[in-house]
């Protein structure tokens, strides 16, 4: 499925994730950028790349939010997740919201997320922008919604988190892959 | 749910009372960015249900099973139980086609497995049937032909225009579109009538798509395009029939068209030209 969206250079993109992966979340800017910057790629070409870029940080930033916001609630149809995410993301959003409100849980806290742009790929139908961010949710605490209890075994920390954000017909880039690598610390 | 991933082929072997079992979470499962240790819970992946909304059946079936356990036919976040043991939503929202073909994207949950989007051509075998469901919304729906012919105060003549025609409001004629939700499952239907046949009651019919014209008070000549002039007195009964083409759609992806008729009738008195002029 992934390769069949990311289409012609999906090869090369999902071995910049990996390398990217591999590394950690050092703001590994420097092979980021040289991936992203290819050899012919014209001023013009920059200048989409940097707009989609900013659209699909945004788009990430938008989703961290929904998906902190149905999380507190915790609703897994709230109004806020279409906005920034998409499927097959969305649904394992709402699923894992679900999984919250059957157990009268919620996440309640303070989420940090430090995420950066490591491939811009608009020739590929549809158009791609890979995210990379080193989440820290040590301060993002799942508790018992009556008790605020932690839940027990949820512990947090600081993690490699990669997403993609893709851009639909009507010109949104939504966030519609992504997931967090509980072991790959950052 | 990403703990425990199963090759999205796997999916496609499994049936609906033999679904693979679950795969063992791996050591540091996956979980959406910002969902972190989303498998706490897990004590039985891919278990759909739980919370409010998880146990209404879809349209059509009543109970569903996968691996022998009676699960519900539809999940309000997974969608429905397709025949492969594995639950279907149309992907929100749709891309285009990847390669051309018609189709849609559907987002697939399979017992343990992550959510996929899928490419598919044809809907997913065992999904509820929407037509019965746009069947009965479109017999509330479709009224029968409001029908109108002059004369109708009095008796006509042998030979002389009969001005044939039927109203039309959105439920006698269309377009019009109503639709129903049953179970997660909503249906969309949208009428109009794409033919009209009155039966002259003395053996012809005569075709009126356009619906005929109404009457204008005082018009001496035929009807422009719904007319007719009876060859013989009687009493005579003046069917109209109109054939509805019904496009109907549903939220599982699946669409269709149904026709149906609907008729009502009026009678007419028809007497020789020299009855009234004696």
């Amino acid at each position: 499925m992934r390769m069949q969206h990311l289409g012609r250079a999906g090869a090369a993109l999902v071995a910049v994730i990996l390398v990217g992966g591999a590394t950690a979340c050092s703001t590994s800017d420097k092979s980021s950028n040289s991936a992203a910057a290819a050899p012919a790629a014209t001023a013009s070409n920059d200048a989409e790349a940097a707009k989609a870029s900013k659209a699909a940080l945004a788009a990430y930033k938008g989703y961290l939010t929904a998906s902190r916001v149905a999380s507190l609630d915790p609703d897994p149809k709230h109004p806020d997740l279409t906005k920034y995410v998409a499927d097959p993301l969305l649904t394992r959003v709402r699923d894992a919201v679900r999984d919250l409100k059957t157990h009268g849980a919620v996440r309640t806290g303070k989420l940090a997320s430090d995420p950066h742009v490591t491939t811009v790929d608009l020739a590929a139908e549809p158009p791609t922008v890979s995210i990379q961010d080193c989440i820290d949710s040590t301060g993002y605490k799942m508790v018992y919604a009556n008790s605020k209890k932690p839940v027990p075994g949820a512990a947090g920390g600081r993690f490699v988190a990669t997403a993609t954000a893709t851009r639909y017909p009507d010109g949104r880039w939504l966030i519609s892959d992504g997931a967090t690598h509980e072991d790959q610390p950052c | 749910m990403l703990t425990r991933r199963l090759l999205p082929i796997l999916a496609l072997f499994a049936t609906l009372l033999a679904a693979p079992a679950a795969v063992a979470a791996p050591p540091g499962g996956e979980c959406p960015p910002g969902q972190t240790d989303c498998w706490v819970y897990d004590e039985k992946p891919g278990k759909p249900g739980g919370g409010d909304g998880g146990g209404n059946n879809g349209g059509g079936r009543s109970k569903c099973y996968r691996a022998g356990e009676e699960v519900p036919c539809f999940d309000e976040v997974w969608g429905w139980l397709g025949s492969d043991g594995c639950y279907y939503k149309m992907a929100e929202p749709q891309l285009p086609s990847p390669d051309g073909s018609e189709g849609d994207w559907y987002t697939r949950t399979c017992l343990g497995g992550a959510a996929q989007n899928v490419w598919l051509t044809t809907p997913p075998g065992g999904l509820p049937d929407p037509e019965p469901i746009a069947q009965a919304l479109a017999a509330v729906t479709l009224a029968e032909p409001d029908i109108h012919f002059k004369p109708d105060q009095g008796p006509g003549l042998v030979g002389l225009p009969v001005w044939l025609w039927v109203g039309q409001s959105p439920n006698t004629w269309g377009p019009v579109e109503a639709s129903r939700s049953e179970g997660g499952l909503t249906v969309t239907i949208n009428a109009r009538v794409t033919g009209l046949t009155f039966k002259l009651g003395d053996g012809k019919s005569i075709e009126c798509p356009t619906g005929g014209t109404p009457y204008p008070k005082g018009a001496k000549g035929p009807s422009p395009d719904c007319g007719y002039a009876y060859q013989k007195a009687g009493a005579y009964t003046i069917t109209a029939t109109t054939s509805w083409t019904v496009d109907w759609e549903s939220n599982t992806g699946i669409s269709g068209t149904i026709t149906t008729e609907r008729t009502d009738s009026g009678d007419i008195q028809i007497d020789e030209l020299q009855v009234v002029t004696r």
